[in-house]
């Protein structure tokens, strides 16, 4: 078992990791925060649509769609073999 | 006094609201802005109280403009009702923290109860009200359970005294709250959340919404037209004797009798193309168009409520990006399917100057309204479905091509998508009725009163001959560049007062096929219905309501010159094959082009 970073692009279906980094001004923080993806929150990947399209993320109880742009920018801790 | 209902969004607060206030609702704007709110009263021990119903926010920063605006309304409050969505209190609180902060009276109302029982939450809700030190309520807004006791307890809160929090701190003690007052037990996945899941699927989300969209209008349509049929009858029946005894009143001639009656002999009326306003602008607007929007917004109602739109935006998030706007602009889009005017208020929802300019664009120029579209439906359909389908291809063809250039041509950026998917949740009939008035008010207000000066302003121009030298004058564009007969134009001017009596004025034309879809198009896109571009130089101001013309103008004539060329194809098929390949060569072009600026547009919109 070995812990890696990834982009929430990088991160397998169904697979969960801990928020540890977000690539991003204060606005975009703060628009994430609000919605419970911040550091150290518990996230998992549900689905991903074709290409660029958003990815459907669960953070507690609340499914989140997130655009691609702050996709490849929020990155989370996994374990992963 | 003041009750002030505040939350995040989908948390069931226009449930709660709609269950404590009466019929007497209301919406109106934050004065100076473009947010808007909803108010009602609430009679309790004989005492009446104001309910405002905030717009839904996840936090109080003082960036965006609805989020300014909450903070406004908050400092003017009396009481503050902070409803919750229990099965996520973790984030919820987050906005609960920020609210005590205005040391106002304030109560706590844990809804969807049930919901969070059903999914394994327990919270400890007299432990929650002791650490928080605010009365805490539970509730289940859909039933109305537990929110008898809501007036009571909110006339004996008492200010609350916090002291200011940094962000950094807010979420530690959240942190410590949902450690002791918060209990989670596994459970199975339940049917609604298989759908759920499924219905945002990359493989069958998709289909899933065109035959979903497909048959949401199918209704529309075919019940539209029971209904419409049921009204023409009442109107012959009850209103057209009325009218005839005022006609012969009026002696049956003169200037008067032409602006009120327009064009009708002593026995029968054409409602659709006499003209006048009390004969057209009143069998238009009520007998026609107004079913057509009641039916749409029921529908739609029903899809906003269950919680579909929201994966519509997500669905079609990445087809928007193409075209500059992201997915929460389908929401604009998809209400002009009913009337361009709801539609164009929409887009004040829209974060950056650039998606609402986009979105109104292309709302107004290629979206055709209900009433329109069932028209379109029936005069093209009377050639063959394959040119109802020929329309509806050209007119997507026009948007995307629009939407493409646009994207590279309006400066600014377009923020990413982050939108919560809401569960799926059955609506309430009573909200649903409640919202439906609200629409319906709305477009009576915003669009009759147009509706009906527009036919008396082009009775007075048809009278004094203008509309006939406008004939003369546009003739040689009409017939060189579109191929289409003269009679058209007058067509095309009614047009500007209402589309769909301005489409049943092109059925006797004698029009062949491809022409017939020429001449829809051309209606639709030149130039948007009176009561449309009113709200459209409200929101968008003199200066961009001018642009926005100016690309009209441009779209129609390409888009209308292109087909009447394409005409010569002869074979509708091939012209749609012809349409899809422009498309693709023009998506290469822009590629070509105009890369390098969108790397940089890339580049800003991501340090949004």
């Amino acid at each position: 078992m070995q812990k890696s970073k990834l982009p929430l692009s990088a991160l397998k279906k169904e697979e969960t990791g801990v928020v540890v980094f977000v690539q991003g001004g204060e606005s975009m923080r703060r628009r994430l925060e609000a919605l419970g993806i911040r550091l150290g929150a518990k996230i998992k990947k549900k689905s991903k649509l074709f290409g660029l399209g958003p990815v459907i993320v669960s953070v507690g109880n609340a499914e989140i769609a997130v655009g691609y742009g702050m996709v490849t920018r929020i990155f989370v801790e996994v374990d992963r073999k | 006094m003041n009750i002030l209902l505040i939350g995040n969004p989908n948390v069931g607060k226009s449930a709660i609201f709609s269950h404590l206030t009466g019929v007497s609702v209301t919406t109106s704007n934050y004065p100076g802005t473009t947010v808007q709110f909803t108010k009602g009263s609430l009679t309790y021990q004989g005492q009446e109280y104001e309910v405002i119903d905030i717009p839904g926010t996840y936090q109080l920063t003082p960036e965006a403009e609805a989020e300014k605006v909450a903070a406004s309304m908050i400092s003017e409050g009396d009481i503050l009702v902070n409803v919750v969505d229990a099965t996520n209190l973790e984030r919820n609180l987050n906005l609960t923290l920020q609210l005590m902060e205005f040391g106002k009276p304030m109560v706590l109302v844990l809804n969807m109860w049930d919901d969070a029982q059903h999914k394994g939450i327990e919270i400890d809700q007299e432990l929650l009200a002791a650490l928080l030190e605010i009365p805490v309520l539970t509730t289940n807004g859909l039933t109305g359970e537990g929110l008898n006791q809501l007036p009571s307890v909110c006339l004996s809160a008492q200010p609350v005294s916090v002291p200011k929090l940094l962000p950094q701190q807010r979420w530690s003690k959240i942190g410590s709250i949902i450690s002791s007052v918060q209990n989670l037990s596994h459970r199975q996945h339940t049917f609604a959340e298989r759908l759920q899941d499924f219905s945002i699927h990359p493989w069958f989300g998709p289909p899933l919404a065109l035959f979903i969209l497909y048959w949401a209008f199918k209704i529309v349509i075919s019940s539209g037209e029971m209904l419409t049929n049921f009204t023409t009858n009442l109107f012959d029946r009850v209103y057209a004797p009325f009218i005839l005894a005022l006609s012969k009143i009026l002696g049956g001639e003169g200037l008067l009798h032409a602006l009120l009656l327009g064009d009708i002999n002593g026995t029968s009326i054409d409602y659709e193309g006499a003209m006048g306003v009390l004969t057209t602008g009143v069998f238009v607007t009520l007998g026609i168009v107004l079913p057509y929007i009641v039916l749409f917004y029921l529908v739609f109602g029903f899809l906003e409520d269950l919680g579909y739109l929201p994966r519509v935006a997500i669905i079609l998030d990445r087809l928007l990006h193409k075209v500059g706007l992201h997915g929460y602009s389908v929401i604009p889009m998809f209400l002009a399917c009913g009337c361009n005017v709801p539609g164009v208020l929409a887009i004040r929802n829209l974060e950056s100057r650039r998606e609402r300019f986009i979105t109104a664009v292309m709302t107004c120029t290629t979206i055709p309204c209900m009433a329109q579209t069932s028209l379109i439906v029936k005069a093209v359909g009377a050639q063959g479905g394959i040119f109802v389908l020929l329309l509806f291809v050209t007119l997507f063809t026009v948007w995307i091509s629009m939407g493409m250039l646009l994207k590279q041509l309006v400066e600014g950026t377009t923020p990413t998508l982050l939108m919560e998917v809401p569960p799926y949740r059955m609506p309430n009939l009573t909200i649903q009725i409640k919202k439906l008035w609200l629409r319906v008010k709305c477009f009576l207000k915003e669009a009759i009163p147009y509706v009906l000066g527009g036919i008396a302003l082009i009775n007075l121009l048809h009278v004094s001959g203008v509309i006939s030298w406008l004939g003369h004058l546009f003739s040689p564009l009409v017939k060189g560049v579109f191929g289409l007969p003269e009679q058209t134009v007058a067509a095309l001017i009614i047009g500007i007062v209402r589309k769909d009596a301005a489409v049943a004025l092109l059925e006797p034309l004698g029009l062949a096929g491809v022409q017939m879809v020429t001449a829809v198009v051309v209606l639709t896109l030149y130039f948007p219905c009176i009561a449309t571009f009113t709200v459209l130089l409200k929101e968008l101001g003199l200066k961009d309501t001018a642009k926005a013309v100016a690309i009209m103008f441009a779209v129609t004539l390409t888009a209308g010159g292109g087909l009447n060329l394409l005409s010569k194809l002869y074979n509708p098929w091939v012209i749609i094959a012809v349409e899809f390949i422009l498309v693709i060569i023009l998506a290469l072009c822009i590629q070509l082009f105009f890369s390098a600026r969108q790397a940089d547009h890339i580049d800003r919109s991501f340090t949004q």
